[in-house]
């Protein structure tokens, strides 16, 4: 089942290289389509959950489901497996994946009217290819395989900006291989690193009890060498001990705190965070509207998946140790992101910083160590998996019509463009954090979250105390743009631009109605899925801290 | 174990199994006087002779398939070692070395079939220089003396110096193979003067009798350690000079860009090659010599040395890579860097305990997984290039502009390539640099992780230039017509990267096999030197049978 989600995208992407022109965005429409039909498939396993907790999320730190493993590199005591399952961290994102990527395919069904509309084929394989990569870092469970699905995403995205981004494509293409890389091979020490220790760690155990292996937490096998299985990683006591002891050291540093900043950095580029965000304006500006719809939407989100499923589970002890440090980014990522976004005259260059802001909050949430701050950082990343690329969107609709995105050259686009206008409200809305829709939700979570780590952390409530100010600022800008861009007079200019199409109005009205149904029932559409996992990654780590 | 060993070296060796264990180097021999004596009979034409030399090399191939064979089935292969003096070694190195040379030299005739064939006038001495320089490499993987060593080098050198000249109307090639012959003669005059010192000082050419007399000086209170190190160093040197290792590189980029595009293709992978397996055999050499745990560490220095040599190499081959205009240039500074990375596998060996016989194991596999899968990228990479310089008659960045859309069968190969070269999965880059940096952790030592960073670093570093190419192909574009390469030329390339996305999933048959290769290795365990005259050397196969598990790092 997750094997056919993950490779159908490839499989439509070399259908694309074959089928007459014409043809190639209906085939790799069908192809995103399907996936995204397939992965529905996956809902009803997560539903039956919501009404049986203990059933779904029952050892581990959460039971996987639609597991599928083999062994791909295996040596005598050498295993690399072929190792995909979903649990409540992934499984959202996976539905977030699928359904991005559609739209965003849906986005690109105009492609023969853009100003670089050369390499039809090439564009739609590398996106179905791309669509492959954020699967499958979504699914895999084994680390090397992880890794290599982190990488595989990054050619394909650095051709989607570069061939067909913006005036300064090359230099942002460029630019975000540069800092992607540059996080992943850090990541690609951490891989080694961890995989040697957890080695050492078994063969410390054997040694100790004399027994022919060791016997796992979470799956009956008993492991004599290294592992690279995520999950054995961070359940099993023998490895997690290993881990966490000051005397494993990685070049006479202590092991935990290495690796969990090498894992760190890596993900948090991706986030990504101040300072190292810098990559991210760029490439959303420069990149086309529907990869910037899956840049916002799904590429940002791999950031915080790592943290939820590498960093915090191995390493609990280091996050306890650096949790001031990544509040403090945090912060400074909201509040940088908010002013940023509002200092900027370029509409997309706006939707990018707000996105640094937002994602701010999953990195705040996640670093209190409390259940209402990582639901609330789970939710904050789909809900801006859904606003965001929304926002993009909707920047790339007046673009198309206006061939700039002058923010003080618009005006009145709600009277000249009324169903547009609409749209353009509930997704600035949606992002903005107002009740009833999604923004809110997370950050709310977040905030609470914050505040009731103050048992733990003294500094706590001055964290939550700037994150809740960060929503002013978030306010501020959003609706300052809204009073610039929609409201007011009718411009001369504008006069006479078409409404939103019906393609464009079906890409925008699905992630409308997910950014309200989010923001009213968070529980049926979010927190039923994923809370069960959070806790139990969450119940593991404070057991492991203290 | 002293017995069994003992009693295979007194058994005396009948001569037909001698020349059964030297049939592939004397296949080699036979299909280069064939290629000489043909013309006389069949005519100077391009034909008769690359069927000669197709011949020769499918009868070399089976040759080294059956000693491979016999010395899996021996699982011994030190005897001729003492048969012929400690000149010649065979052993599952040496013979995997030629397996990865035969497939090379094939994938380097395609090639020259498509470039060069159609106009080439001199065949028959194209073949002799280049078939004279693989015998020459085929000998320094086999060697276990100074002497023969330098025998062999200069077998391999001095085809090359001709090699690179051979196209006598291009005065840049006639240029870069000037000099090439005088960094050689350098290299090779700064090496013989080590030599005589390293003779000077053991009374021996043998390397195993060297090793021992270096780890006996190492020891606290050891004599002549700074002649001895001279010596030492100035050998080294002349490998480096073969490895093109900075700062014994400058040849490198020159002869690289002067020369015909598939002969600098030959040298950027068969020489290095052959350097590398004569450094991880001499890296072994002096772990058996040190016997046991307690001496190892007096390898570390070593291991030190060649560990920074790699890493200057591999850091300033990236670096200089980046402002190269010609494709050919850059990929020349992109093969030093390479041979870099391909060093550090070699530091891998100061870990080895051959108490715990299996240990060289992750080093020696993972370095040749790695040349198997440098092969392809170089051939691959070189091979558009040249494609593309027979086509448009440059090889400057600028004639690979807009190459996507002018030519897609060969831009795609090329990022192929170059992505593997970066190193990035799914890609066979990746899995190359990956067994290197696993074997180079499970050392534990600060040295490995030193260099796991360095590496890491470096592969960041790599990006950039390698990008460079794929901007000019893929987000470039001209006015000018589309490229319309030969077929041949375009299947070479593609099967090329067709086979590095192969190897990527297929990562761990490569691996095995490679293993397979990197095991019952020729050890030899020297007795010790009396009064540094005379020593014994018997030869001890490294089994890895009963191994149960792998070196794990330390705390």
């Amino acid at each position: 089942m997750l094997s056919l989600i993950v490779f159908l995208p490839v499989l439509g992407a070399l259908l694309c290289l074959v089928v007459p022109k014409p043809h190639v965005r209906t085939v790799a429409v069908l192809a995103a389509g399907a996936t995204l039909v397939v992965s529905l498939f996956l809902v009803p396993t997560f539903l039956h959950g919501g009404s049986n907790p203990a059933d779904v999320f029952g050892n581990g730190y959460g039971k996987l489901h639609h597991v599928e493993r083999a062994a791909w590199i295996q040596g005598d005591e050498f295993t690399i497996e072929y190792f995909l399952g979903v649990d409540g961290v992934g499984f959202p994102l996976v539905i977030l994946t699928t359904v991005i990527s559609f739209l965003a395919c849906l986005a690109s069904w105009n492609f023969d009217t853009w100003k670089i509309n050369r390499g039809v084929r090439a564009y739609f394989s590398l996106f179905l290819l791309l669509e492959t990569g954020m699967l499958g870092v979504f699914v895999s469970l084994d680390f090397f395989l992880f890794y290599v699905f982190w990488e595989v995403m990054l050619l394909p995205m650095y051709f989607l900006i570069g061939v067909w981004g913006g005036p300064r494509r090359e230099y942002a293409a460029i630019k975000f291989f540069l800092f992607t890389l540059a996080g992943s091979v850090l990541m690609l020490v951490a891989l080694v690193a961890m995989y040697l220790q957890s080695g050492a760690a078994i063969h410390e155990a054997m040694e100790a009890t004399s027994q022919p292996g060791v016997a796992s937490a979470y799956r009956d096998a008993t492991l004599t060498g290294g592992t690279f299985d995520l999950i054995e990683m961070a359940v099993n006591p023998v490895i997690q001990k290993h881990f966490a002891s000051g005397l494993t050291r990685f070049l006479d540093f202590r092991f935990a705190p290495v690796m969990f900043i090498f894992l760190f950095i890596g993900f948090a580029i991706k986030l990504p965070i101040v300072p190292l965000h810098t990559w991210l304006p760029d490439a959303h500006v420069e990149a086309p509207t529907p990869i910037s719809m899956i840049l916002a939407g799904v590429l940002l989100k791999m950031g915080g998946y790592g943290f939820l499923r590498l960093c915090y589970p191995i390493f609990p002890t280091a996050a306890k140790e650096f949790a001031l440090l990544l509040a403090v980014i945090g912060v400074v990522s909201i509040l940088y992101g908010a002013l940023c976004a509002m200092a900027q005259t370029d509409f997309k260059k706006l939707v990018a910083y707000s996105s640094v802001s937002h994602m701010g909050y999953v990195l705040l949430g996640l670093a209190v160590l409390t259940k209402s701050g990582f639901g609330g950082a789970m939710f904050q990343m789909l809900a801006h998996g859904v606003s965001s690329p929304m926002c993009f969107f909707l920047v790339g609709v007046i673009y198309e019509r206006a061939h700039h995105r002058e923010i003080n050259r618009f005006g009145g686009l709600w009277l000249t463009m009324p169903k547009y206008g609409t749209m353009a409200t509930i997704g600035f809305f949606a992002s903005l954090g107002l009740p009833a829709l999604c923004g809110f939700i997370g950050e709310f979570w977040v905030v609470m979250g914050t505040f009731e780590a103050r048992s733990m952390f003294t500094w706590a409530p001055v964290a939550a105390v700037l994150a809740a100010a960060g929503v002013i600022l978030t306010a501020g800008y959003i609706l300052w743009l809204i009073r610039r861009v929609y409201l007011g007079p009718e411009r001369d200019e504008y006069r006479g631009y078409s409404d939103a199409s019906a393609r464009e109005m079906g890409i925008m009205i699905p992630m409308a109605i997910l950014a309200i149904v989010m923001g009213i029932l968070p529980m049926q559409t979010v927190f039923n899925y994923t809370t069960g996992t959070l806790n139990n990654v969450l119940k593991h780590v404070v057991a492991m801290v203290s | 174990m002293d017995s069994a060993v003992n009693t295979i070296m007194s058994g005396s060796e009948p001569i037909g199994r001698q020349l059964l264990l030297l049939s592939p180097l004397l296949a080699l021999v036979a299909t280069l006087l064939a290629v000489v004596v043909a013309p006389l009979f069949a005519g100077r034409g391009v034909r008769p002779v690359v069927t000669v030399v197709l011949v020769g090399l499918v009868v070399t191939f089976l040759a080294v398939l059956r000693v491979t064979g016999e010395v899996a089935h021996a699982g011994a292969a030190g005897l001729l070692a003492e048969r012929l003096s400690g000149m010649l070694i065979v052993d599952n190195l040496s013979l995997g070395y030629m397996f990865i040379l035969l497939v090379f030299l094939v994938g380097v005739m395609w090639l020259w079939w498509t470039g060069s064939a159609p106009t080439e006038q001199d065949a028959p001495e194209f073949f002799i220089l280049l078939l004279g320089s693989a015998l020459g490499m085929a000998m320094m993987a086999s060697s276990t003396n100074l002497l023969f060593i330098v025998v062999a080098m200069e077998t391999a050198s001095l085809s090359s110096y001709a090699i690179v000249g051979f196209d006598k109307k291009n005065p840049v090639g006639a240029e870069a193979s000037l000099k090439y012959v005088v960094f050689g003669g350098i290299s090779a005059a700064i090496m013989l003067y080590g030599i005589s010192l390293l003779y000077g000082l053991c009374g021996s050419l043998d390397v195993a009798v060297v090793a021992r007399y270096t780890l006996e000086a190492l020891q606290p209170g050891g004599a002549n350690v700074i002649v001895l190190t001279l010596g030492l160093l100035c050998f080294l040197a002349g490998i480096a000079f073969k490895m093109s290792a900075v700062p014994f590189h400058f040849w490198c980029p020159d002869a690289f860009e002067g020369a015909k595009i598939e002969v600098t293709t030959w040298l950027s992978v068969a020489s290095k090659a052959a350097g590398l397996i004569l450094l991880a055999r001499l890296a072994l050499t002096f772990c058996a010599a040190a016997g046991n745990q307690t001496a190892i560490p007096l390898l570390l220095p070593l291991a030190w040395v060649v560990g920074i040599l790699a890493t200057i190499t591999c850091t300033y081959g990236n670096f200089c890579a980046y402002k190269q205009q010609s494709v050919k240039r850059l990929l020349a500074y992109s093969s030093i860097a390479h041979a870099g990375y391909m060093m550090m596998a070699v530091t891998v060996f100061v870990y080895v305990d051959p108490q715990r016989a299996p240990t060289p194991l992750p080093g020696i596999g993972a370095l040749l997984t790695y040349v198997v899968i440098y092969l392809f990228m170089n051939l691959g990479a070189f091979g558009v290039t040249g494609l593309v310089a027979w086509e448009t008659g440059s090889d400057k960045l600028e004639a690979f502009t807009g190459l996507a859309r002018r030519a897609p069968w060969l831009a795609v190969p090329m990022v192929i390539c170059l992505v593997s070269l970066v190193g990035l999965p799914p890609l066979a880059g990746f899995i190359g640099k990956w067994w290197i940096l696993l074997a180079l952790g499970a050392t534990g030592g600060t040295l490995g992780w030193l260099l796991v960073l360095v590496m890491v670093l470096n592969t960041l570093i790599s990006l950039f230039y390698y990008m460079r190419i794929v901007v000019r192909m893929g987000l470039h574009d001209t006015e000018a017509g589309p490229v319309r390469p030969p077929v041949r030329g375009v299947v070479l390339v593609n099967v090329c990267a067709a086979a590095l996305i192969a190897l990527f999933v297929l990562a761990y048959p490569l691996k095995d096999l490679t293993d397979r290769f990197a095991q019952a290795l020729y050890l030899p365990v020297v007795s010790a030197t009396q009064d540094g005259k005379q020593a014994v050397v018997s030869g001890l196969p490294l089994v890895s049978d009963g191994y149960v598990e792998n070196r794990r790092p330390s705390e």
